[in-house]
């Protein structure tokens, strides 16, 4: 979704607003995640705890010590650019701006420098099929999908990969179960990791079996753990807080998490297919990511192409709720979806492999064969069997 | 080869290799072998696997455990019920080839010992270092208890309570058990099963299914003359049926380690034919400069299988990893036919022991009366 609410009457609004149209109050200008709008120069923020302005480059806040986001600027600029040589513009307000500039002096999103885009490949109508000696080609690589796939198990020397995109926008702030759905999230993925940890146990060691890297999203791209991190690691960590922010670029958080599986899928071929865990309360602002998730399920390792998983945190997308969610199957490809967008993120999401569901089935989720990895977030629960399922895979 | 007194407990230690090793009993030949997987060895850590035997008289009782990784200190659950089970099959078995009574003692039994279990567990301590994410993990594995697949058994050579000899196998969980009859495998006798998702708990006693227990005579139509026992960290031998050298059993180990999956390797091999209780080591390869020499036929069997270097069950042989050659006709020679009368009289008949010590002490008697 692209806006945040009144902190009067809860009524929506969009970023150029400055009074509320219902109650009248006067709204706040929505920042970038944890910050405040950049100063004039254009390269500071603010600290999401003090207010104290600070430097991009800064990874702490000199005041209070909070951690600062980091923000990517290869995997956050959109690529709004027209022609060579023509000004480019802000992908969110399309104000113009010079080459030099990073950050919209209007809208404070992030700016691009980045060429255009290549041009897409047609886009499929169904979802990509997880079929056995499939062939899988990404950047020169070219990995043939074994006859087995996603049953190779995540050790030390094959982690596997999964990638978190966590939608931030405004809407994120809204209620769910009577708690902000960002708090729900950002429990839900506290609770991953310590899944991943409890799957990692050794004696009384972590042996690194996962590597994750977690983006969220709004307007911008932001690289939560400076990096892809192993389990072992994470555990030292303390998980950034998230914090609603504006629109829902969607097409960015899939764009980077592309980026970021070129630089990895040459290095995974021993290890498990990467997945991708998708999750967002609305619909994409400005830019259709599906055609970027297509080229993402094309890529593969041997163990099989990358899963992409979506939980999607939304009341209106099945006709019936889900009242036990133990037994509930999951989404068919033939069960229908009340939501356009809901029906476009099962066209993004992979069937669930066997090894996934038999793990989901030691945890009492009698999900079926030919389920998709799509969650109705409509519970609590479910977003936490959404995120529980990214973990899930095989372990020795 | 190392000679194992009777009443002499063989334990393989959880936080070092023991390479491959050979025993021999009165009666009993075999060999072990333990490595801990890659990782465990390079951080130092304990092996999550624990084997044991132990010999008395023409028995030989074993177990072999293997530890789960994902609940609290695997280790701790393998090493405390391998001890276990080997004084339980060793003392508390009843003499009976009923599989159903042995199975409910056992049940009885497997279920006794999880207070003891717990309470080692509870006093376990977590290394004060741990991150504090990690610290949480682990109490709420400690709650859960620590777990571990096993393997054991009992095998009685003939004697007065069973003249045809008896075996007692007992397991819960994927770690492997296999039987050969002479030159054939017959593991599908022992039906069961094998599944990864069952084991024992320290807090709840058996977990995914009950006790698997087979017991049958053992020189009976299809006598056993041979069994394996190993974790599931060496199996890339689960479809090699012949018998490899030690030479081969160690590079099939080093594979192992060297993939991606390496966990703890836990072996023993024991040979229980009457036959080779005098024997020397039957695995050492071709060529070898060692003094001893392989003796025995029927363990191998198909000689026509030889081990590849990278496949298990390739017909080209490779020169490190042949089949072991045995000597023709062992059962014909003389001394082995002595040889074997007089270790089967030294096991079985007392009354023909004391009396060839009489006739000695005589003959030297008359010898020293004769020389005055």
């Amino acid at each position: 979704m692209s806006s945040q609410s009144c902190s009067k009457c809860g009524t929506p609004y969009e970023p150029n607003e400055k009074f509320c149209g219902k109650c009248g109050a006067k709204l706040s200008p929505i920042v970038p995640l944890a910050s405040k709008p950049p100063s004039a120069g254009g390269n500071q923020l603010a600290c999401a705890i003090c207010g104290t302005p600070h430097e991009i480059n800064e990874k702490f806040c000199g005041k209070c010590g909070a951690k600062l986001p980091q923000i990517e600027p290869s995997i956050s600029h959109p690529a709004p650019a027209t022609m060579a040589g023509n000004p480019m513009t802000c992908a969110i307000c399309d104000t113009p701006h010079s080459e030099t500039e990073r950050f919209c002096g209007k809208c404070g999103s992030t700016l691009s420098a980045s060429p255009p885009p290549p041009p897409l490949p047609p886009v499929e109508e169904k979802p990509v099929p997880v079929s056995s000696n499939a062939t899988g080609s990404f950047a020169g690589n070219l990995y043939t999908v074994s006859s087995n796939p996603y049953t190779v198990m995540a050790t030390q020397k094959t982690p596997a990969l999964v990638i978190y995109l966590l939608d931030v926008s405004g809407s994120m702030s809204r209620p769910l179960d009577g708690r902000a759905k960002i708090d729900i999230v950002e429990e839900a993925l506290q609770a991953t990791i310590r899944q991943m940890v409890f799957r990692s146990t050794k004696g009384g060691r972590i042996s690194p079996r996962y590597r994750v890297a977690v983006f969220a999203y709004s307007e911008g791209v932001y690289d939560m753990l400076e990096g892809v991190r192993s389990v072992d690691e994470i555990a030292q960590l303390k998980i950034p807080e998230l914090s609603a922010q504006t629109s829902t670029r969607t097409d960015k958080a899939f764009a980077a998490a592309e980026k970021l599986l070129q630089k990895e899928l040459p290095n995974l071929k021993d290890c498990p297919a990467p997945l991708i865990c998708h999750m967002t309360d609305g619909e994409y602002t400005e830019v259709d990511p599906e055609p970027i998730a297509r080229r993402i399920m094309r890529m593969a390792v041997p163990d099989g192409n990358v899963l992409i998983e979506n939980i999607f945190i939304s009341d209106g997308i099945l006709k019936d709720p889900i009242k036990d969610v133990k037994n509930w199957p999951g989404i068919m490809a033939n069960t229908p979806l009340q939501d356009e967008y809901a029906n476009k993120l099962r066209a993004i999401s992979s069937p669930i492999p066997s090894s996934y569901r038999e793990m989901m089935l030691e945890n009492n989720y009698h999900l079926q064969q030919g389920a998709y990895m799509l969650l109705p977030g409509t519970s609590s629960e479910l977003v936490t069997l959404g995120f529980q399922m990214s973990a899930a895979t095989p372990i020795r | 080869m190392k000679k194992i007194r009777k009443g002499m407990r063989i334990e393989l230690p959880q936080d070092q290799e023991t390479s491959i090793d050979e025993f021999i009993s009165d009666v009993f030949v075999g060999r072990y072998v333990y490595s801990r997987a890659f990782e465990t060895k390079k951080y130092g850590d304990k092996g999550q696997d624990y084997l044991a035997f132990e010999t008395k008289e023409s028995t030989i009782v074993f177990a072999l455990c293997d530890g789960v990784s994902q609940s609290f200190y695997g280790e701790i659950a393998a090493s405390f019920l391998g001890e276990k089970l080997v004084s339980f099959f060793l003392d508390k078995l009843p003499p009976t080839l009923q599989s159903s009574q042995i199975k409910n003692l056992l049940e009885e039994y497997l279920q006794s010992i999880t207070e003891q279990a717990s309470q080692i567990v509870k006093e376990h301590r977590i290394p004060k270092d741990a991150p504090k994410l990690l610290s949480s993990v682990l109490e709420e594995k400690r709650i859960k208890g620590s777990e571990t697949t096993f393997i054991c058994g009992r095998i009685d050579l003939s004697g007065r309570e069973f003249p045809q000899g008896r075996v007692v196998f007992a397991w819960l969980g994927d770690s492997r058990l296999r039987l050969w009859s002479h030159n054939q495998e017959v593991s599908d006798m022992l039906g069961g099963s094998f599944e990864t998702r069952e084991r024992w708990s320290t807090k709840t006693g058996q977990v995914g299914a009950s006790t698997n227990v087979f017991s049958r005579v053992l020189q009976d139509g299809e006598p056993l003359t041979k069994i394996v026992v190993y974790s599931d960290g060496l199996s890339m031998l689960d479809d090699c049926t012949q018998t490899l050298s030690n030479k081969g059993l160690q590079e099939l180990i080093e594979r192992s380690e060297a993939s991606s999956n390496s966990d703890d390797i836990s072996y023993l091999e024991i040979l229980i034919d009457d036959d080779l209780a005098c024997l020397k080591s039957p695995w050492e390869d071709p060529g070898s400069n060692a003094s001893t020499k392989p003796v025995i036929e029927n363990v191998m069997p198909n000689k026509s299988r030889v081990l590849n270097e990278n496949k298990l069950t390739a017909e080209a042989p490779t020169p490190n990893a042949e089949p072991v050659k045995h000597r023709k006709n062992g059962k014909n020679n003389i001394f082995f036919k002595l040889n074997r009368i007089l270790v089967g009289f030294w096991r079985d008949k007392l009354l023909i022991k004391l009396l060839l010590i009489a006739v000695l002490i005589g003959a030297i008697l008359a010898f020293a009366f004769l020389r005055l």
